[in-house]
């Protein structure tokens, strides 16, 4: 594998990886801070799930950057 | 759309008061004001006269008793009732009086009968419900019991010990020893992971001592009274015996209880309903306002129910009982209430807006906006034949199971998801999609791609998603930010004209300057991309002219805060392209098991890809459709303080 190959797996596994983990840690701190609301006003639950979603939008974007440097030229 | 509200007065004669409530209450569209802050030199507040305190207290105490008397009796399949109207109009016309007799009748035949039933049911489902305990223990401590030598003027105690206290064996031994004088046995066994039963034998002269002892440290054995001077196998027996009598016995009461409930429970339902509107009535007094020889009602109704409200007072009372539209200041303006009134396919898109306050009375209704975009962002980012049609038929079976239920929200929800599931079908169109490539290989195979494609302009469909194609990423990136933009040009449109409605030409003069701020910028970027001459010192001009009309009309925090952070909400749309290709990427990789795994193992581990990608991909852009709607788009036009239409109304 030539180096710019090498490079560009590299750079679209960081992109992936460090996105997956800010969003991982997102959505512990919403589903632990969630699991207490829920458990207090157990009505919320459908708000809370929904909120729960928001930040896998920063893996997805992660993705996306990946797949640029993956498939860009 | 808002439906128009004018503010009603009307006035009669005292003697006409609760004649009038009762058909106000009947007609169920005034939104009563509340005159009790509104007190002038004429107008008083409505205090409840000493006859009608005492017959609301009554009145609610008979409703207790009636709808304990329903909660016992309640069917759990209301649809097998054939007639559910039965008793309603009986009451709907009856005066408080009227009603107390009517239900202290019912509640002298069935009050004592449900209330003895009831409670036998729930002390025979106690007692089936514990016997399942003892016996599981009692088996456990059955050959414990068998080792012990009853002696004369000895007593036999079992108990338990559970959680944390199951390793306390011994500690208790050395109790009982200091207690008895270590005259007596001590043995135990585990029942469970968490509990340990014992069986301690003493002499009867400690029993009270004992007996104290453990009261207030474990739970003692205590069998029910019929038990108690049995043996074990004779309990055992006893157990066995009632768990096959109790049931039938409860079947039974259920039985009686049913046949109750299918002759009375819908004419307890209607009456508990008429003395709940009569309570209500009661109630709504304090809000009303009187002088001395009349009252005074205040509300709001939408414009196209006063003919009706007119007419109805008219025919009831001849002409003796005053109604006339008041003209409303801006401050009226403020309080009145908001009723949104909507086509079928916009009105499910309703429950949406439940998470905000009501718009304001007078802007414009936002759930059309929503309900036009919120299924192309659905379409566009799930974009797949098959998953539309799945997202379409399990809508459409919902629908159909829940058409006699009356939750509003989940028949709305299912409704939002068939129009999802038709854009999701339209976009498979557009990209090719049907499972993915599925479709893509399936044309291949039988020669039929030619058929599927067509040329618009520019635009060859099925405009795949595949990343591999050249510049495809790319140009999806920009068709994503191109809808943002089309998004957000018609939500600062909204707010433009909301700002003309409200009066507020400051607010005006920002949105208009950030719409221009918005457009210049982007035409800019396409202009030198596109190198085209002359046109970008005109688009810099716009650009700068949009931002002083933010300056103006919101200040120096609007110029910095909402013009960067329109450039932001316009880069949001990229989860648009984002959350579609992840999906996209997804179902091409579940179809890419068949080739590499072979069709056996491969078609399984597909259909169970797609399956979570279906799942993933409808809950996904749900939420992310939604929240581009409410926070992008309304952030740019949505007023909130608007009251909620709470219409004086009966219930049935």
């Amino acid at each position: 594998m030539d180096s710019v190959a090498s490079w560009k797996a590299i750079s679209a596994a960081i992109a992936i990886g460090l996105s997956a983990l800010a969003t991982a840690y997102a959505q512990g701190k919403i589903g632990s801070a969630g699991a207490g609301a829920i458990a207090e006003k157990p009505e919320s639950a459908g708000m809370i799930i929904a909120l729960q979603a928001l930040p896998e939008i920063i893996v997805i974007l992660g993705f996306v950057v990946a797949m640029l440097i993956v498939t860009g030229k | 759309m808002l439906l128009t509200m004018v503010k009603m007065e009307i006035i009669g004669s005292k003697k006409y008061f609760y004649q009038v409530l009762a058909l106000l209450h009947e007609l169920g569209t005034l939104h009563i004001e509340d005159l009790s802050k509104k007190e002038d030199l004429f107008l008083k507040r409505m205090y409840l006269d000493e006859e009608a305190a005492e017959s609301k207290k009554d009145l609610r105490n008979l409703l207790t008793r009636i709808n304990g008397i329903i909660s016992v009796i309640e069917p759990t399949d209301i649809k097998k009732f054939s007639d559910k109207s039965t008793g309603h109009n009986l009451f709907w016309k009856k005066n408080s009086t009227e009603l107390h007799e009517d239900a202290n009748k019912l509640l002298s035949v069935l009050e004592e009968k449900t209330r003895s039933l009831a409670s036998k049911k729930s002390q025979l489902e106690l007692e089936l419900n514990s016997l399942d305990r003892y016996q599981s223990v009692i088996k456990r401590i059955y050959p414990l019991a068998k080792s012990i030598v009853s002696l004369k003027g000895s007593e036999t105690v079992a108990f338990l010990l559970e959680g944390d206290y199951k390793n306390t064996i011994n500690v208790l031994n050395k109790e009982f020893g200091k207690i008895t004088n270590d005259n007596h046995e001590l043995i135990s066994t585990p029942i469970d992971d968490n509990t340990t039963a014992a069986i301690i034998v003493f002499n009867k002269k400690y029993s009270a001592k004992i007996h104290r002892f453990l009261s207030s440290k474990v739970s003692e054995l205590n069998l029910p009274t019929d038990m108690k001077d049995l043996t074990i196998d004779g309990v055992l027996r006893e157990i066995d015996k009632k768990k096959i009598e109790y049931p039938k016995e409860i079947e039974k009461i259920q039985k009686e209880l049913d046949s109750i409930s299918k002759e009375r429970y819908f004419k307890l339902k209607a009456i508990s309903n008429a003395i709940q509107n009569k309570v209500d009535e009661i109630e709504k007094v304090s809000s009303f306002g009187e002088t001395e020889f009349t009252f005074v009602i205040h509300g709001w109704l939408p414009y196209k129910d006063m003919p009706n409200m007119k007419k109805k007072m008219n025919e009831n009372f001849s002409g003796k009982i005053l109604i006339r539209q008041l003209e409303v200041s801006t401050e009226d303006l403020e309080r009145a209430p908001v009723v949104m009134e909507n086509s079928p396919w916009v009105k499910p898109f309703e429950i949406l807006l439940k998470v905000l306050k009501p718009p304001r009375y007078g802007t414009i209704d936002p759930t059309l906006f929503i309900a036009i975009f919120f299924p192309i962002f659905f379409g566009f980012i799930v974009g797949d034949i098959g998953y539309g049609l799945i997202v379409f038929i399990t809508a459409t079976v919902l629908l159909y199971k829940l058409k006699d239920t009356q939750s509003e929200m989940l028949i709305a929800t299912a409704r939002i998801f068939q129009i999802a599931g038709i854009s999701t079908i339209i976009f498979g169109f557009f990209y090719g999609e049907a499972f993915g490539t599925l479709m893509e290989i399936a044309l291949a195979k039988f020669h039929l791609t030619k058929m599927f494609e067509w040329q618009i302009g520019a635009i060859h469909i099925p405009y795949s998603r595949d990343p591999n194609i050249e510049n495809r990423i790319v140009e999806l990136l920009f068709i994503s930010i191109g809808v943002g933009f089309v998004h957000l040009v018609t939500s600062l449109s909204m707010g433009i004209v909301n700002s003309v409605r409200e009066k507020s030409r400051k607010h005006m003069w920002e949105k208009l300057g950030l719409l221009i701020f918005i457009v210049s910028f982007v035409g800019l970027i396409i202009v030198k991309a596109q190198n085209i001459p002359y046109v970008s010192g005109l688009m810099t001009l716009l650009l700068f002219a949009g931002l002083g009309l933010v300056l103006y009309g919101g200040g120096l925090l609007a110029l910095m805060e909402d013009s960067i952070g329109l450039i932001a909400n316009l880069f949001s749309y990229l989860r648009l392209f984002a959350l579609g290709l992840a999906g996209a990427i997804l179902a091409a990789a579940a179809n890419s098991f068949v080739e590499i795994l072979g069709f056996q193992v491969g078609i399984i581990l597909a259909i169970a890809l797609h399956a979570i990608n279906v799942i993933v991909g409808t809950f996904s852009p749900a939420i992310h459709s939604i929240r581009l709607n409410l926070l992008e788009g309304f952030g740019k036009f949505y007023e909130e303080g608007g009251e909620e239409y709470k219409p004086f109304k009966a219930r049935r």
